[in-house]
């Protein structure tokens, strides 16, 4: 695998609601650099904003005084995603517990549906400074399909 | 995001505008409120323009529905993008809303119901 991407970014922002709407344009306009289709990009963006809500919403609690950490990769035949928050992360019996019982009426706990969904891969945990971290990886071109909707694995 | 409300008879077409997330569904939230404090408990939400959907916002629109539902009212959506019906089939939303090619058809959808229930 290549080691230098052709484009990267790499943001500290403040945690606000305002994150979300940043990163997107951010790598909306990276995707246009890609070979993907209009699909894929517009699956991507939304994959990637549910992780960044949630480590606003979730990881980071709204709380203004804290901070999240984006960054994209570009390579040639992959995109690299990274979203860090200051929170303690999740898990899928919280989640399960919240908005289980609602079922189809539930008003949350979708979000990662759609990341396992549309990521080649994923992996969460905490890193070593005691952020959390969720990485996303997309091929681009000619890539495994049965790696596609794999569960989100932990570091 | 922007919204805009118009009236046909007692049925309230709201067509929706840009993003609909964390940040903007707040506002559509609120319209909703305020209609049904008004007793306007149909509506349609019209997405043509909508240009992006997450979870977020398919959260607002689920928790509108069950407000609705829990006033006997109806709430159908139209005119979604191929992009954005995939997100609803993906989080398996399309089978607690109901989907229309357009707003005409959503409104006949009213006359519908209505005719059966009479």
């Amino acid at each position: 695998m290549e080691k230098h991407p052709l484009h990267y970014a790499s943001l500290e922002l403040n945690n606000s609601g305002l994150c979300i709407k940043i990163t997107d344009d951010i790598l909306k306009a990276f995707l246009e650099l890609t070979s993907l289709d209009d699909r894929e990009k517009y699956r991507l963006r939304v994959a990637v904003s549910e992780i960044v809500t949630n480590g606003y919403f979730h990881g980071n609690k709204q709380n203004a005084q804290k901070r999240m950490f984006f960054s994209c990769n570009v390579f040639n035949n992959r995109i690299e995603i990274s979203v860090e928050d200051e929170g303690d992360g999740f898990n899928d019996d919280e989640v399960e517990e919240k908005y289980g019982a609602a079922g189809e009426y539930a008003t949350g706990g979708r979000g990662l549906k759609i990341v396992e969904k549309v990521a080649d891969r994923v992996k969460c945990g905490k890193t070593d400074n005691g952020r959390f971290r969720v990485s996303l990886l997309k091929y681009v071109n000619a890539e495994p399909v049965e790696a596609i909707g794999q569960s989100i694995e932990s570091y | 995001m922007n919204i805009s409300k118009s009236m046909v008879g007692d049925i309230a077409v709201i067509k929706l505008n840009g993003r609909l997330d964390l940040e903007t569904s707040k506002t559509l939230k609120g319209l909703t409120k305020e209609l049904m404090a008004d007793n306007h408990n149909k509506m349609i939400f019209d997405l043509t323009d909508v240009d992006f959907i997450n979870s977020s916002g398919l959260g607002t629109l689920v928790s509108i529905l069950r407000d609705v539902n829990s006033k006997k009212g109806n709430l159908e959506l139209c005119s979604l993008a191929p992009y954005i019906q995939e997100i609803f089939e993906i989080t398996h939303l399309s089978s607690i809303f109901r989907i229309y090619e357009n707003e005409e058809e959503a409104l006949s959808s009213f006359a519908v119901t209505e005719n059966k229930t009479e």
